[in-house]
């Protein structure tokens, strides 16, 4: 099938730095597709050349398999939202909403249809007559979602779109906006460093690093099994064991990475079983989160180790007194997974 | 506020501060009052206070002098002329340079202030000169130039903080819309600067009608705008309350843009 | 149309030329081309005979810039404008600083209209009102004779160089209009200088042990400065170059906004009078490269 968005061999400059470098991408129609890495890393610059707004140096860049490299954005069909929503401050939220119908002269009660449509997609309906000065910073962001999606484009960009909200919020629209996607069925390119939005929202994630893109998978599989220390890290915490230490822990030879949440701390009475191996230690730092707490265990022989527990019963009891204790770690060595560089 | 005990000494100190920005203000505004109260002295050819009687009679005397009534007309179109090649060359200017700063960007805007840094008659002079080596006859279109171009730099200012103040992802996003380059600018652009090109629009309104200096070099013989009929006027011995009203009444006609232009600069904060 | 839009958009330097073209286009050509000419005038002479301009490059009309009676114009007109833009700033000042630091915001509004407003009506109006005012039989003798203070008004105009027989007549009384006139174009630059000094300046001057006064006299003013340098290219400027108030208040010494308009008018002693400007230009093009340095153009 033939991709919804494609990058061949991109490259993207800005004087000396290179944004990009030699991308080959193609992001499936229909997907939720997530763009992730550190500020810098190149994930904007490329939502960017899909709209149109940056050109490549190198390469070209294919949307349902036509090459709209030398296309303007008001030529290409997709629609962005952008960070701070820029929604037209001396236009009503209808008439923001409304804007690329009015422009592709829409008929005047068609595009009032569809607006009132839209709003109600986004659970905004009557608010066609405020001013986007009147709304919220969700309500807002609502708008800019709103007038993205009522163009019905192939491919919808989504730039960071939650990062100015608080947390609680965030999290309510990253639901609205995941399960949006699958009703309207659109291809959505998301970019975000955050790699909790990430896993919650994608099908499918590239993790971008210095304009290179580090790996491309769904979220299980880029969390249980990174290809690299790069991802390993930036995914979620880890343990990333070098050469040495993974003959020490795991008797293997090369890099690894062990998940903190597969390691046991076991309790004095209690053991490893037959898969696992078990290793003694020492309780370096404890730290108390609430739903989980999280150890830093020094091994007989140096290596420091993160492990979480999380905290079913009540008696988590104060970490504090914790350091220091003697303690015994087991896990599965199936679960560390070895890394390519 | 603290609220403590606060020395007579401190006291007076710090009533200073106040006592001296009022007096200052005062000196600023007492002039008006004058001008004001000589609209009504009975008195003609002397500044005689206090004015011996009042009457009413100057404002009839004022409204059937033709000459004035010509220098009013002729005011008015030459500040509208300038007003308006100056809101198209300014804003223009404006649209080219606010987005990337670039090598001669300073320089633009150095080169649009000097008609206004450089002193009155350097302007008036220079234009004289050159319309004079080039043989260009003085009239109603070289006194609109030179006010033009003074007034460019006003129109400028207000446009270019206008647009610096919009965010650069607007014109993205009409793009993403759909929009191409003239449409956005018809449909994002210029409504977002309407306000600041009427704010711009008449204060260069009221900089052109209060004109002297470069209006004395560049207008043709015999021709006279407000002020140029006003200057005549001072030195004559007759009749002067009439200058009086005439100039109150410049001041409440140069007064009510510039109240306009400040209350659209700021609300469109 | 679509084309052209597709060609601007991808060439957005052509944009730009294709929007300046027009505005730089007009400065350069009318703007710049009149200072050209001027100066080519300034390099001509009047020819005693003919009371024709000889074109001709010569620097006799430079040359008589410098006779004795000339060159007292030069220096009135500089002493002038000098004394006017120090005795502006020190009455600006404490305006600019009671509106940036005590004033409420409402305050701040309302005086900032009470400012701008005398500055926006008409210039000459404002200056007729003194000639009004300082007149022999006017208002301000008739105060100063009410307070009993005649006598001191007497006493300033006896004294040479800046009395006269009144004050409408005198230089002092120059200044006095040219101080009105000009004042508001000091006060606006300062305060905008001082509203952008950050306020958590003065409370970290005072945690690091300075008094007020001290506060005042290495943080605020050295900050305000740059404000104090833009109002001054103005009240400077205009002061140099102005003939109105010379003519309407004044005696019969010359200023050189008198002496240009003089010599291109009646004498058509055209070049003459471009090196006359040409004078005012020079010291205000040094100025501006002076004010550039201190960081005044940011205080526009």
């Amino acid at each position: 099938m033939t991709p919804a968005a494609e990058f061949r061999q991109v490259t993207r400059r800005f004087g000396t730095v290179v944004a990009v470098d030699n991308l080959d991408l193609a992001i499936g129609d229909g997907e939720f597709f997530t763009l992730l890495g550190p500020s810098g890393s190149g994930k904007t610059s490329c939502l960017r050349l899909l709209a149109g707004f940056e050109r490549p140096d190198a390469g070209s860049v294919w949307l349902g398999g036509l090459d709209v490299t030398d296309l303007p954005p008001y030529q290409r069909d997709v629609n962005t939202v952008f960070q701070d929503y820029a929604l037209f401050p001396h236009l009503t939220v209808a008439e923001n909403v409304g804007y690329g119908l009015m422009i592709q002269r829409v008929p005047a009660d068609e595009r009032r249809r569809r607006v009132d449509e839209a709003l109600e997609q986004v659970r905004l309906s009557g608010y066609g007559a405020r001013k986007p000065s009147q709304l919220s910073g969700g309500q807002r962001q609502r708008v800019a979602m709103a007038r993205a999606l009522v163009n019905r484009p192939r491919v919808l960009l989504l730039d960071e779109p939650l990062g100015a909200l608080d947390l609680k919020l965030r999290q309510e629209l990253q639901v609205e906006l995941k399960q949006l996607q699958q009703q309207v069925g659109i291809t959505f390119v998301y970019v975000t460093h955050d790699q909790e939005e990430a896993l919650t929202m994608s099908d499918r994630i590239a993790v971008f690093r210095e304009g290179r893109v580090e790996q491309i998978a769904g979220p299980a599989e880029l969390y249980e099994r990174p290809a690299t220390e790069f991802v390993a890290r930036f995914v979620g915490t880890c343990n990333v064991l070098d050469a040495n230490a993974s003959r020490h822990v795991l008797g293997r030879e090369g890099q690894h990475a062990l998940r903190p949440e597969k390691i046991r701390v076991l309790a004095d009475d209690a053991g490893a079983n037959a898969r696992e191996r078990e290793l003694s230690g020492q309780i370096a730092n404890a730290v108390y989160l609430g739903l989980s707490t999280r150890y830093q265990i020094r091994l007989d022989g140096g290596i420091v180790l993160l492990a979480v527990r999380q905290n079913a019963t009540q008696d988590a009891g104060d970490v504090r007194a914790e350091v220091g204790r003697p303690v015994r770690i087991a896990f599965d060595p199936a679960h560390a997974h070895a890394l390519a560089r | 506020m603290r609220s403590e005990r606060r020395s007579p000494a401190s006291r007076l100190r710090s009533a200073v501060l106040p006592t001296l920005a009022a007096g200052t203000l005062a000196f600023l505004h007492i002039p008006f009052l004058v001008i004001l109260l000589y609209c009504f002295t009975t008195e003609d050819r002397s500044y005689a206070f206090p004015p011996p009687g009042y009457t009413l009679k100057w404002f009839g005397v004022a409204a059937g002098r033709e000459d004035l009534w010509r220098a009013l007309v002729l005011s008015v179109e030459v500040a509208l002329s300038a007003t308006a090649m100056a809101l198209v060359l300014g804003t223009l200017a404006a649209l080219a340079v606010y987005r990337r700063p670039f090598f001669g960007r300073e320089s633009i805007s150095f080169l649009l202030l000097l008609p206004i840094a450089l002193p009155g008659i350097v302007t008036g002079i220079a234009m004289r000169s050159a319309f004079g080596q080039v043989g260009i006859p003085f009239g109603f279109w070289t006194i609109v130039v030179g006010h033009a171009t003074f007034c460019i730099v006003v129109v400028y200012n207000n446009a270019i903080s206008r647009l610096r103040r919009s965010s650069p992802s607007l014109i993205e996003a009409s793009m993403d819309l759909g929009a191409d380059t003239f449409q956005t600018f018809r449909h994002v652009i210029l409504p977002n600067l309407g306000s600041a090109l009427v704010a711009g629009g008449m204060l260069a309104f009221a900089l052109s009608f209060d004109e002297i200096i470069v209006t004395t070099f560049t207008a043709g013989t015999g021709q006279e705008t407000l002020p140029i009929w006003i200057y005549g006027q001072l030195m004559r011995p007759r009749d002067r309350p009439v200058t009086n009203v005439v100039a109150v009444f410049v001041v409440l006609i140069t007064f009510v843009p510039i109240l306009l232009a400040h209350r659209l600069g700021q609300r469109e904060g | 149309m679509r084309a052209i839009a597709l060609a601007l958009h991808r060439h957005p330097r052509l944009g730009m030329a294709a929007l300046l073209a027009l505005p730089l286009g007009w400065m350069v050509v009318v703007y710049l081309g009149s200072l050209g000419a001027l100066l080519l005038q300034s390099f001509y002479a009047l020819d005693d005979y003919t009371g024709q301009v000889v074109r001709t490059l010569t620097l006799r009309s430079y040359a008589q810039l410098l006779t004795p009676a000339n060159l007292d114009i030069f220096l009135r007109t500089g002493l002038m404008a000098t004394a006017v833009t120090v005795a502006a700033a020190v009455l600006a000042f404490p305006l600019a600083y009671y509106m940036s630091f005590r004033a409420s915001a409402r305050m701040k509004t309302l005086l900032m209209l009470a400012i701008a407003l005398p500055l926006w009506s008409s210039y000459l109006v404002r200056v007729y009102a003194w000639r009004m005012i300082l007149a022999k039989e006017g208002i301000l003798s008739w105060g100063l004779d009410a307070v009993h203070l005649g006598g001191v008004l007497d006493a300033v105009l006896a004294l040479p160089g800046i009395g006269g027989p009144s004050l409408s007549l005198a230089p002092i009384g120059m200044f006095l209009a040219f101080l009105y006139v000009w004042l508001p174009y000091m006060i606006l630059p300062i305060q905008a200088a001082l509203e952008r000094v950050p306020r958590n300046l003065l409370d970290a001057s005072g945690d690091l042990g300075a008094d007020p006064r001290t506060t005042f006299r290495r943080v605020v003013l050295p900050l305000a400065l740059p404000g104090v340098v833009a109002g001054s290219i103005f009240t400077f400027s205009l002061t140099l170059g102005d003939f109105v108030i010379p003519s309407m208040l004044g005696n019969s010494s010359y200023y050189i906004g008198q002496a240009v308009l003089m010599h291109q008018g009646t004498a058509g002693n055209l070049p003459l009078a471009a090196a006359f400007t040409v004078v005012p230009m020079a010291i205000m093009g040094v100025y501006l490269v002076l004010a550039k340095r201190l960081g005044a153009f940011d205080a526009l």
